[in-house]
């Protein structure tokens, strides 16, 4: 599986990514915008919804990534449930659920390190 | 068994020796616990209800799976399935996806419809007749609500901190996801790096909730149950009989803010209400009689990571159709003492008073138990 490319719009406004965490869990997110080194664009508690960089030019070819960790409180937790939604605008450029498929049981706590590549056009 | 274990036994044999003079008493070294009086509401109280202690429960991690379970309670010509064990959140596999933690929290320090809808457990239970011939089938259906719960993990903002320390010093170190990889061997070594920074998450945050567990364990609460049940006497669904049913109650009281026993310490008290139950005959061998009862009790708990003491009693009020009621009390010591780091004494002391038999004679059985463990039974659990 190869890192997924989507493509920004040059005019639009600068992306945002929504990081949530759900089954009211403990998540904890860090996301980086690698050149190829990491940058840190923002860290904290979930759930949030920020810009990824500062300009949209910016971020043409650039690998940005997101760890995100879910933690439960007690045992008993059957199942865990998380969404990375990338919008520019109104627009929905890119979306992932986990676990997927959804359902499956939760047999510890989770670190979850995904990325996409930015093509801007 | 070192000396001081063998000391500490003949202390605690000692000390509780005279408490035997009043009962007829057993002795054995079966485990201590089948003494202690059950005083909470059963996490499935269908289970409960039927008497069973099923092996397999099954807990449905999403709806599909829930109606699956469901409709394989019943075959194609509308006849229960027996051995059918469900236990159910039915708020958290509904809608727990889309709550967060910060929903969740929202007016801790009030009652919160999510909380209770949250916390809801419901089970359901079939259980066959007692032999070949016996074709019947009795379902139970069982609900249970913690309306307020001073211990929920989810509302502890020193668990939340501890969790969330563990969490930033590990996202906040770049990765690079495993589609990065140039090749296998690349994307192999990036999945054992974060297979490798997820281990130490659960680690490191098992710690905090091992710690949370230790400062939760007797925080008061409240908590519900109800479970009734139905029989149907050739099996089939469209002819199910009223059997009876049981209601729960349990209030717990940590002594939050009293020093020295708020987190060495808690009061439970516990009443219960068994309606329509059919209990076996002792004059008439397979034959049963239909008995109403009531139960209220107490049970005292307190100790640290040494020794942990259970005071309990109970009293019941019996009320069997055509036949003499009855008032009895069960009451119950327990002890466990730490003999080293993985050994522990248990030794409880238990009896009945007050029940009158056929001849109606008032009678009174006891009897005490020790034996040692790897894992104490009476401490820092809810």
């Amino acid at each position: 599986m190869q890192t997924p490319q989507i493509n920004v719009d040059r005019n639009g406004p600068v992306p945002t990514i929504e990081l949530r965490v759900g089954q009211a869990h403990v998540g904890e997110f860090a996301t980086y915008l690698w050149t190829p080194t990491p940058t840190l664009v923002k860290a904290g508690p979930t759930d949030d919804v920020f810009n990824i960089g500062p300009s949209v030019q910016n971020l043409h070819g650039r690998l940005f990534t997101w760890n995100l960790g879910i933690q439960y409180q007690a045992d008993g937790s059957k199942t865990y449930s998380a969404t990375a939604v990338i919008t520019q605008g109104e627009g929905t450029l890119y979306e992932e659920h986990y676990p997927d498929p959804p359902g499956q049981p939760m047999d510890g706590d989770v670190l979850i390190v995904r990325g996409v590549r930015f093509h801007v056009a | 068994m070192n000396a001081p274990a063998r000391r500490a036994i003949v202390f605690i044999f000692v000390v509780l020796h005279p408490t035997l003079a009043w009962a007829e008493a057993k002795v054995n070294n079966e485990s201590a616990q089948a003494q202690s009086i059950d005083l909470s509401v059963p996490e499935s109280p269908a289970f409960t209800a039927l008497g069973l202690s099923p092996q397999s429960v099954t807990r449905p991690a999403s709806t599909q799976e829930l109606a699956a379970t469901v409709l394989n309670g019943v075959d194609k010509n509308g006849n229960f399935q027996s051995g059918l064990a469900l236990d159910v959140a039915p708020y958290q596999l509904l809608f727990g996806d889309t709550v967060s933690l910060k929903q969740y929290q929202q007016g801790a320090d009030s009652p919160s419809l999510t909380r209770i809808l949250w916390r809801s457990q419901t089970s359901a239970a079939t259980a066959k007749g007692t032999n070949d011939a016996d074709k019947s089938v009795r379902l139970a259906l069982g609900i249970r609500v913690t309306p307020w719960d001073r211990g929920d993990p989810r509302l502890d903002g020193e668990l939340e901190a501890c969790l969330r320390k563990v969490a930033r010093s590990i996202v906040q170190t770049p990765l690079l996801p495993e589609s990065e990889g140039k090749d296998e061997a690349e994307r192999s070594e990036f999945r054992r790096r974060i297979n490798e920074a997820q281990q130490k998450l659960r680690t490191e945050s098992q710690t905090c909730r091992d710690e949370a567990q230790k400062r939760l364990w007797n925080n008061s609460s409240w908590a519900l149950g109800a479970a009734p049940s139905w029989i149907s006497t050739d099996g089939s669904v469209d002819r199910m009989n009223w059997d009876g049913g049981i209601l729960w109650t349990s209030i717990a009281y940590g002594f939050e803010d009293v020093p020295g026993l708020q987190d060495a310490a808690q009061l439970i008290l516990h009443g219960r209400y068994r309606g329509n139950e059919q209990v076996p005959d002792p004059k008439n061998k397979g034959k049963f009689f239909e008995q109403n009862s009531v139960a209220g009790g107490a049970r005292l708990r307190f100790g640290n990571d040494k020794f942990a003491v259970s005071i309990e009693a109970l009293r019941i009020f019996e009320d069997p159709v055509h036949r003499r009621s009855s008032e009895s009390t069960r009451a119950s010591i327990g002890v466990d003492i730490r003999l080293s780091k993985e050994l522990w004494l248990e030794v409880s002391v238990g009896g009945e008073g007050g029940r009158r038999d056929g001849n109606n004679q008032a009678f009174v059985l006891g009897s005490f138990k020790w034996g040692t463990t790897k894992e104490p039974k009476l401490t820092i659990t809810k």
